[in-house]
């Protein structure tokens, strides 16, 4: 099925400026099952795009194909003007991309201090350290020494941003940030969301809360069986009701 | 016979000495376990290689030279560390996340390879290393008389042990160690060259296994096949330590080197057997070994 005509056209006239990053028809496959089917999206510099859709359409998968983690066995994959189609995931880190990834995978053995500073691998922008991750993560600070494996839930949402934010990343694949998160917690992980973008950052959004992706993205492409089946402005999603029955759980 | 104190003490020496050249062995199996998950057989092999070329500088190259021995120990950690840099450049990094029969294999055709190469190169001839002039006779403990290069060997454990603890929890090195054996895909997605940090880990394991060669062979003597004994004695003390666990290993070492010496006057013959009984009653408490996790195992 193509994707919805009504806003095909529409992205490229209004950004005319070259995306930061492209996704080209990229199939995906973990062993014999064939996940991903030929999806496409780019993103601008500074936008911030949501991928919806529910459970097992394949964001998840999206997301570890662009890093290297899975990668498609067909399609391509361009960052800042380079193909890193099959590049290996720390070079894919080390040119500017940062993935955030759904289970968080926080080193449960190491302290917060420690968990952040395996991720300064000096490789991407040299401007994100400690000082300016804490910063934006204040609540991290009396953390430090704590034990990853005993944080909070919110605690380690916050922890692992931080950690992706150490290796230096210009676009940011966030994986279902509010997921498992109680209400207040999910709205300061929103602040923090927009907090980053503040600080210049690209950012890719898997979300399934549809209250959150309204508020932050700019554009949404929705997933489903592993194709692209919408790409539209955040707009579009609102004021669609049909849309939204048909590919999002509501 | 135990109630003599010199006697006594004599015995938990040796005890000590036996298990810190074995923990110098255990140490480095137990961290490229812990991290690359390979269980490496050759690693006796390692030590008794080290040995050999630590008996080639030591006694045909720098013979009657003082502080051979020193020279040699470092050469025969430089040639482990270059050696196993080849084997895991080459070789050993393309079977990481195969399933484990094909690093038993792999690791199991070194021992043969290395035990062959000894016997070419060295014969079957046993040999033995010369004491440093300043470690040769005993020393007065006030107790007993002990071998100086014995207590040498015992602090040489206890650096090792100390040195690998800070090594491993203190520098950035160990930080990345420890994240790579929890999670070595986020580590890659986080910019890390995970493959260098096994690369290194394999490196510095084979290279305390060619020291330990080195220093133990001006203990024991040398011939070629007494890596067996060695890598068996050297999996047991990993296992009831703990896998992958430094302190364990330590422990471990301890307590088999104590069994060893006890064993040896007071049963002799069943040295052995007491070893595994002590295994069996250990992993029967603690089937994940003394420091271990529950769920390493
Ligand atoms: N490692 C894997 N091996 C095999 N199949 C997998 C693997 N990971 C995911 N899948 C399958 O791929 C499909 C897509 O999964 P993916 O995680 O990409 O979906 P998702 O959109 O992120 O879903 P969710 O909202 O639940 O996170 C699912 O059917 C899932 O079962
Ligand atoms: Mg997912």
């Amino acid at each position: 099925m193509p994707p919805e005509a009504a806003v095909a056209a529409e992205p490229s006239a209004q950004q005319p400026s070259a995306p930061i990053l492209q996704v080209d028809n990229i199939h995906t496959a973990y062993g014999k099952s064939r996940i991903l089917f030929g999806v496409s999206l780019d993103v601008q510099p500074g936008e911030i795009v949501a991928l919806m859709g529910r459970n097992g359409v394949g964001k998840s998968t999206t997301f570890r194909s662009i890093m290297g983690l899975t990668p498609p066995t067909s399609g391509r994959i361009v960052f800042q003007g380079q193909d890193i189609t099959n590049a290996p995931p720390n070079r894919i880190n080390r040119m500017g991309l940062g993935w955030v990834p759904e289970d968080r995978r926080i080193f449960p053995e190491l302290t917060v201090w420690e968990n952040l500073d395996v991720a300064s691998t000096h490789g991407g922008d040299k401007a994100w350290d400690l000082a300016r991750v804490t910063k934006l993560f204040p609540d991290l600070e009396p953390l430090m020494g704590r034990t990853g494996g005993y944080l909070s839930g919110g605690q380690q949402q916050m922890l692992t941003i931080a950690r992706t934010l150490m290796s230096g990343p210009q676009l940011l694949l966030l994986d279902e940030p509010s997921e498992g998160l109680a209400p207040l917690v999910v709205r300061s992980v929103f602040d923090q969301v927009k907090a980053l973008r503040e600080q210049g950052l690209s950012i890719v959004l898997a979300e399934q809360n549809l209250e959150f992706v309204l508020d932050l993205a700019d554009r949404v492409y929705i997933l489903e069986k592993g194709e692209v089946r919408f790409e539209g402005t955040t707009d579009d999603v609102r004021s669609d009701k049909a849309l939204r029955k048909r590919y999002l759980t509501v | 016979m135990l109630t003599n104190p010199m006697f006594l003490s004599m015995t938990i020496l040796n005890g000590i000495s036996i298990g810190m050249v074995i923990f110098v062995i255990a140490a480095g199996l137990t961290l490229i376990l812990g991290v690359l998950r390979v269980l490496n057989f050759a690693h006796g092999a390692f030590f008794m290689l080290g040995g050999y070329v630590g008996w080639q500088v030591a006694e045909v190259w720098l013979d009657g030279v003082p502080g051979a021995l020193w020279i040699a120990a470092i050469a025969a950690g430089l040639v482990l560390a270059v050696l196993a840099l080849i084997i895991e450049r080459t070789m050993l990094k393309h079977l990481y996340g195969r399933e484990e029969y094909y690093q038993l294999l792999f690791t199991f055709a070194l021992v043969l390879l290395i035990n062959d190469a000894v016997k070419v190169i060295w014969g079957t001839d046993i040999l033995t290393i010369a004491h440093p002039d300043s470690l040769r006779g005993a020393m007065d403990l006030g107790i007993t008389f002990y071998p100086k290069y014995r207590l040498f060997l015992c602090a040489v454990g206890i650096v090792v042990a100390v040195l690998l603890w800070l090594l491993v929890s203190k520098t950035r090195w160990g930080r990345l160690t420890r994240a790579a054996r929890m999670d070595r895909e986020m580590l890659s997605a986080l910019g890390v060259r995970v493959s260098l940090v096994y690369a290194s880990v394999f490196v510095l394991g084979a290279m305390l296994a060619g020291i330990g060669g080195a220093l133990a062979a001006a203990d024991r003597s040398l011939y070629p096949g007494m890596d067996a004994d060695i890598i068996v004695r050297t999996f047991i003390v990993v296992i009831i330590g703990g896998l992958g666990s430094l302190w364990g290993a330590f422990l471990g070492a301890l307590i088999l080197g104590l069994i060893t010496a006890f064993g040896t006057v007071l049963v002799p013959e069943f040295e052995l057997v007491l070893i595994y009984l002590m295994m069996i009653a250990i992993l029967m408490f603690r089937p994940w070994g003394l420091l271990g996790r529950e769920e390493a195992r």
